[in-house]
């Protein structure tokens, strides 16, 4: 584990200390308190389970690009249980399967974490071919997220008082590096699968959102950023671009589209405006110019569906079909 | 030379005449050249890319550069460090690695997600558990915290089975005494454009990191090329030094500053004018391209001695620098095109081949070679007519050791001694001919790059060592979609050929895919030996390779697999360096892959590439590059110093028109090459690869050939053309030996200081180019001076008109005359005491002269005095006796007549004696050198010059004589004018009267100039008065200037022209006064007078 100083304002002893509610006057906020709230929604700690669940030919999907122009190409499912109960050892389950291509169809992750901050978390994978399941120790917050070119720290491991932060200013998006539309990159037509039928319109990936720009300094020694740049919608504090700088030249960047979830069908119970899901996630390492891009069509997106909390489980990878 | 004759020198005569006639317009263009060339200089690209060395085409190049496209780490760098005090298992031991890793980390051109070592984020833990794997990485990133003991233990622990149990990274990481550990690295193509901040850097790194604890060691192609720049620029100094003694050779070859100033300034515009090329074009260039412009200058200072040498003979010969220089570039100009087209041919060949540092040398080589024959044999000779070159006199034209090494050498190839060059060479012959069985055409890269005593090829012999090999080589496997190297008969049979490769006791360690895969399966069962196999299940390999990528970068097994596992590599190392043992390999490597293709395990994949016409497969890494390496000398070794020798036979046998003479020319050649040959087996028997006939050696054969056989061009073209002249074969070979054959010496003196700095560098490929050219150039001047003429004079037959025991004779008596010579300056010794003593008695004499002098005037004056007294005594008798007559009234009319006509007479005769002794009277006045009544002051020599000369023009005027004033502008003096212009009236009058006496035509020259004696301050002016007239006897000659000393005693002559001018020289103008003359050869006056 990754030796943290962390500030005493931002030391949480519990996970569940992160669960804030909404607050009544978001513009008046503090860095850390943007930060908290982000971590909230990138979490979806609004909703209790969330899942990405493939329906006839639309599937979630990420697409990795080499600088030279090579892509490679998987679908996936995720299902997120968040634990409610505070008694309970567990904080958050997530369990992905994967399904392209096809000889690794099945194979399945549950990665499970604790509400104790010092307590690792547990990864397990199921290989079909083996046909049992192997636990992996934790990755490390620097460690790639299946190859892509987002951390396990971008998705999971980092928690807010990983680093300090700062209030830099609020402005419109158009005004952010790079401009108010978010990255992605383009599937040549022969290289395209059947399931890439869904992608947002140029008007989705164009934001029109006032932003709270905050600059997170990473409290780990050496790390492979020095601080990061977020874009942060300041109603629902969704990130919509976040910089990665080192000796202040930047190394990465990452964009995200989200859209409130509802917006979507069967959805209006929620009222939290951090609801939020995920419609396409970009990254792109600047170094080795490797690129990658999740598709999250927004018909995939199941949340609060009646589900045994013993789905995720072990038994659950063993159970999985091919 | 002779033989291209007429239509030849009339081109050249006419190319000289044009080139001096629009000097100062060349000099111009040549300036403005010049500064645009330096202006170049700066961009120049010496960045030692790899990729110029070889062919783009050949099969192991397509395949490395195949490799490198796909997998990277095309240009490593490796640091080992050894902890001289226990194992690699030491947590201090551990952070300093980590340190390092970082440092190396932010070098510029870095790719860190290539590195590979301990601390690098890819190279990971990887271990079988009862229910799972534990993946994660080696260490922690900022090393192991030595406050906390435990968690130390733990760690270190962690780092021992992490790396012992991995035997896909334990032998890549962990020397087999586990004392050392290594740090494989990797940076993109920018690092070529900038390896001397990389290579400080580094060297900066290793100075930090480096304490008593510790030995880091470092190799790899990037921190060797660019180390070898660094080298070049930290020996700047050897360079400087070389041309210093070049120049003090000169110096002391010529006496005279600016006769070695001229040749630096020729071959400096030449060798600027190359550099700036080379900035110009910005083509990338090797550090062994500094062979070019240091050839350049060696070839041209030869080349300026040649053309100096015949200029100074011109100007002996007609005293007048312009012509001096139109003929010293008209009779230089062929012969030098003739050389010059030897050597660009050298240069020529080597374009052939589709190399690209062989190319820059060729186009390089050609225009600096080319480039000479405008800046020294051209622009030499033309500043020798700006700078005013002093006119030499006979003796130091010649130098001693010139004559006496042209006797010695005639002496010996004429007489019984002849048989000892013959030997010598038939030993150098018989011995390179055992030696070249031995050639060794491969290389060992890392010996022809640095000598073997170097830091850095110490450290590569540890590392290779301490490694399980150091020579790379790569198998690319070429799939045919996407995944295709995950298939499990494919990965079996990659597995079946590293197994087969490992056998081979010189390849310490092989990779690939296929091991990972043997790795995880190990793992996944908890490190079970019998799980140590690849997996019957395809879709179990294709999970396996998916669960090693979920936490990992991608390109994380980037050294075995591409991104998609589309195509794949078997990466080994090869723990010999010695190039017929990697030959060995190589070839073992390549039947293996020749076996393997055709194996039903790669049916569905391509192993390697192959060669269009042979289908060898090709390898890459540094293996690949070396075997490539070793193509290029296996293919051009013999060709292209064949192809150079036949085109230089070509050359000289439409230049001399003699097949005979292109034969006996090639043969000298041909002793050349075998000379080298012979010494690149010697180098190769005594394993120094630095010298053993590795393509960069190659060059140097054809080169050195064509810079060789100059020698053997000058000398035999200077015996015919003696030969022509004297019609004698000994006076041809000696006087051919004095001049040429000196000069040759001279020239092959210039050319080893020249090359001496690439000698004694700690780089090994300048090294050997430096010493193979040496070596051709000495054996070239020894075969060219030695057998050749002996050579020529039994084969071509020269005709004999004198008889052997005459020319003999001859000899003998010269070489006496040598001897005598030495005598002679014993003697001159004894001379100049018997001198003094000489002063000494003239002074004495002076009173006596006195006397002499008083005795010779009364004498001349005596007589028309005398007559005149006579005259007088006769003619007061005859008026006594007329008064007489008159007054005794006896005068008669007849007396009276006879009295008048007595009178007339008298006073007739005393008139004409009182005229002449008048004359004389003003002649003693003459004599007398304070008569002039004008101050000194500062005048124009050559204005006033012509201004004497108008005002006697008149007493020219119906003569024929053409007098010709050669005279600097610029030349003044301070003396009195009119003493001058009495000089020169007087000098003039006495050709005037008596040397052109008789047939009232010839020429006069007038030379004046700053006086050789004292050419620093200027304090001296020469004049040389010289007339083709009838000249003068000894005995004349050395009465000249006495007084009263005359031939035309009777006829007006009074003896005392010369002498006065000897008095105004000697005594008004404080100067000296000598006369050069002999019968029907006119007279040469050398006045030299204090400019001040």
């Amino acid at each position: 584990m990754l030796l943290v100083t962390a500030s005493n304002t931002l030391l949480a002893a519990s996970s569940h200390e992160l669960d804030i509610p909404y607050p009544s006057d978001p513009e008046s906020l503090t860095a850390d308190e943007i930060i908290k709230h982000t971590w909230y929604v990138n979490h979806f700690r609004a909703i209790d389970n969330y899942a990405i669940k493939q329906k006839d030919n639309q599937v979630t999907w990420l697409a990795y690009k080499t600088k030279t122009g090579k892509f490679r190409f998987r679908t996936l499912e995720r299902f997120l249980y968040n634990e409610r109960d505070q008694s309970k050892e567990i904080f958050s389950r997530d369990l992905v399967v994967f399904h392209y291509p096809g000889a690794i169809d099945g194979t399945g992750i549950l990665i499970n974490d604790y509400a104790d901050l010092d307590k690792s978390q547990s990864v397990n994978v199921w290989l079909p071919a083996l046909r049992k399941p192997r636990r992996f120790s934790q990755p490390n917050h620097d460690d790639a997220y299946a190859g892509t070119d987002w951390t396990y720290g971008d998705v999971s491991l980092r928690k807010p008082f990983h680093e300090s932060h700062e209030l830099l200013r609020k402005e419109h998006f158009s005004k952010a590096e790079g401009g108010n539309v978010l990255r992605y990159f383009t599937i040549p037509e022969d290289k395209k699968k059947p399931f890439m039928g869904w992608l947002p319109d140029q008007s989705m990936l164009t934001i029109d959102r006032e932003c709270f720009v905050v600059k997170s300094t990473t409290r780990f020694k050496d790390f492979w950023y020095d601080y990061r740049i977020s874009w942060i919608d300041t109603g629902t504090f969704a990130d919509y671009r976040t910089l990665y700088y080192k000796n202040d030249k930047l190394v990465k960047w990452v964009d995200r589209l989200w859209r409130p979830m509802r917006e979507l069908e069967g959805s209006p119970d929620i009222d939290d405006p951090r609801a939020q899901y995920w419609v396409m996630w970009y990254g792109k390492t600047i170094l080795t110019g490797h690129e990658t891009m999740a598709i999250i069509p927004p018909e995939v997106n199941t949340w609060n569906e009646t589900v045994d909390p013993n789905f995720w489980s072990l038994q659950t990878l063993e159970k999985l079909k091919r | 030379m002779q033989q291209t004759g007429g239509s030849g020198g009339k081109l050249t005569s006419a190319y000289a005449r044009f080139v001096l006639k629009y000097r100062y317009l060349i000099m111009l263009a040549v300036t403005l050249l010049t500064i645009l060339a330096a202006s170049q200089i700066g961009k120049i690209d010496i960045r030692n890319d790899p990729d110029t060395l070889l062919p783009a085409d050949n099969y192991h190049v397509k395949t490395n550069a195949y490799v490198e496209e796909h997998f990277g780490m095309g240009n490593l760098m490796v640091i080992g460090v050894e902890n001289l005090n226990g194992d690699i298992y030491q947590p201090w031991f551990v952070n300093k690695i980590v340190s390092i890793h970082k440092k190396l980390e932010a070098l510029p051109s870095a790719r860190p997600y290539n590195y590979i070592s301990i601390a690098a984020k890819k190279v990971r833990y990887i271990n079988g558990t009862v229910d799972g794997l534990d993946i994660r990485r080696l260490i922690p990133r900022n090393g192991i915290s030595t406050s906390d003991p435990e968690q130390a233990n733990e760690l270190i622990q962690q780092l021992r089975v992490g790396l012992e149990n991995n035997p896909v990274i334990r032998e890549m990481l962990l020397s087999k005494d586990r004392r050392s550990t290594f740090l494989i690295t990797d940076f993109d193509e920018t690092i070529k454009g900038n390896y001397l901040e990389f290579v400080h850097k580094v060297n900066e790194i290793i100075e930090q990191e480096s304490d008593e604890r510790i030995r880091i060691y470092v190799a790899g192609e990037p921190y060797f090329l660019a180390s070898m720049i660094l080298e070049l620029k930290n020996h700047w100094h050897l360079f400087v030094l070389s041309i210093l003694l070049v120049a003090v050779i000169l110096y002391i070859e010529s006496n005279c500053f600016r006769c070695a100033l001229l040749p630096m300034i020729g071959v400096a515009i030449s060798v600027i004018w190359t550099l700036g090329l080379m900035g110009l074009t910005q083509y990338k260039l090797t550090t062994m391209m500094i062979l070019t412009p240091v050839l350049v200058f060696a070839v041209g200072i030869g080349h300026s001695i040649q053309v100096l040498k015949r200029f100074n003979e011109e100007l002996l010969t007609h005293r007048n620098h312009m012509i001096a220089a139109e003929k010293a570039i008209a009779r230089t100009m062929v012969p030098a095109i003739m050389a010059v087209l030897t050597d660009v041919l050298g240069f020529l060949v080597l374009f052939m081949e589709d190399i690209s540092f062989y190319r820059a040398y060729s186009l390089f080589g050609q225009f600096g070679m080319i480039s000479l024959l405008l800046t020294c044999t051209t622009l030499v000779p033309i500043l020798g007519t700006l700078i005013r070159l002093p006119i030499p006199n006979t003796r130091n034209n010649v130098r001693r050791w010139e004559e006496k090494f042209g006797y010695w050498l005639t002496g010996i190839i004429t007489g019984p001694a002849k048989w000892v060059p013959v030997m010598i060479i038939l030993v150098i012959v018989s011995i390179s001919s055992y030696y070249v069985p031995k050639i060794e055409r491969g290389i060992n890269y890392a010996e022809a790059a640095f000598k073997k005593d170097t830091r850095i090829i110490e450290d590569l012999h540890a590392l290779n060592d301490r490694m399980p090999g150091i020579i790379s080589f790569n198998i690319p496997i070429i799939g045919p979609d996407v995944d295709a190297m995950q298939d499990v008969n494919l990965l079996r049979g990659i597995n079946q050929l590293e197994e087969a490769l490992r056998e081979d006791p010189a390849i310490g360690f092989t990779t690939s895919l296929s091991q990972y895969v043997h790795l995880l399966n190990y793992k996944m069962y908890n490190d079970a030996p019998e799980m140590w196999v690849i997996p019957y299940d395809q879709e179990l390999v294709n999970q396996y390779l998916f669960t090693y990528s979920l936490g990992g970068d991608p390109g994380d097994l980037s050294i075995v697999t591409d991104y998609d596992y589309t195509n794949g590599q078997l990466l080994g190392f090869i723990n010999t360096m010695d190039p017929a043992e990697l030959h060995r390999v190589t070839t073992k490597i390549t039947n293996y892959i020749s076996l393997y293709r055709d194996h039903r395990y790669f049916r569905n994949a391509q192993l390697s590439l192959s060669d269009e016409t042979t289908g060898l497969p090709g390898i890459g890494g540094f293996a690949g590059t070396s075997a490539a390496t070793r193509d290029v000398s296996e293919d051009e070794w013999l060709k292209l110093p064949v192809i150079t020798a036949a085109l230089v036979a070509i050359a000289i046998a439409i230049l001399f028109r003699s097949v005979a003479m292109a034969s006996l020319i090639m043969l000298m050649v041909t002793i050349t090459l075998l000379a080298q040959y012979g010494l690149a087996g010697y180098f190769s028997s005594i394993k120094n690869w630095g010298g053993n006939l590795h393509f960069g050696n190659l060059v140097a054969l054809s080169i050195g050939m064509g810079l060789g056989v100059d020698y053997s061009i000058y000398l035999a073209e200077r015996i015919k053309a003696e030969y022509k002249k004297s019609q004698d074969t000994l006076s041809a070979f000696q006087h051919a030996f004095t001049t040429t054959g000196s000069s040759a010496l001279l020239s092959v003196a210039v050319v080893l200081f020249c090359l001496s700095p690439l000698m004694f560098m700690p780089l090994a490929n300048t090294w050997g180019l430096s010493v193979y050219i040496a070596v051709a150039i000495v054996v070239s001047v020894f075969t060219a001076m030695t057998l050749l003429p002996i050579l020529i004079r039994a084969t071509i037959n020269l005709p004999i008109t004198l008889t052997e025991s005459s020319n003999l004779l001859n000899l003998q008596v010269s070489e006496r005359t040598l001897q005598l010579r030495k005598e002679k300056e014993d003697l001159d010794k004894a001379l100049k005491l018997l001198k003094e003593t000489q002063n000494q008695l003239v002074e004495a004499e002076k009173m006596a002269s006195l006397g002499s002098l008083v005795a010779g005037v009364a004498h001349e004056i005596n007589t028309p005095l005398g007559n005149a007294v006579v005259a007088s005594t006769h003619l007061t008798e005859e008026v006594k006796s007329i008064k007489q007559a008159l007054h005794s009234d006896t005068l008669s009319r007849a007396a009276l007549d006879e009295f008048l006509e007595t009178t007339d007479k008298a006073s007739a005769l005393m008139y004409n004696n009182l005229a002449r002794a008048s004359n004389l009277v003003q002649s003693f006045k003459q004599v007398a050198t304070d008569q002039s009544t004008e101050e000194p002051r500062l005048f124009n020599l050559k204005d006033y010059t012509n201004e004497v000369l108008n005002s006697i023009q008149p007493k020219f005027r119906r003569t024929n004589i053409e007098i010709q004033v050669d005279c600097d502008e610029a030349l003044n003096i301070n003396a009195d004018p009119g003493v001058y212009a009495q000089v020169l009236s007087n000098l003039l009058l006495n050709s005037l009267i008596h040397g052109f006496e008789e047939k009232q035509e010839g020429m006069i020259t007038i030379s004046i100039q700053p006086s050789l004696q004292d050419l620093d301050s200027n304090s001296l002016v020469d004049i040389l008065y010289a007339d083709n007239g009838a000249g003068m006897d000894e005995t004349t000659a050395l009465k000249a200037f006495d007084p009263f000393f005359t031939t035309r005693r009777g006829a007006g002559g009074s003896g005392l022209g010369l002498h006065i001018v000897y008095n105004l020289v000697t005594q008004s103008l404080k100067g000296k006064i000598t006369l050069d003359t002999a019968p029907g050869e006119g007279v040469r006056f050398m006045i030299t007078i204090p400019a001040e």
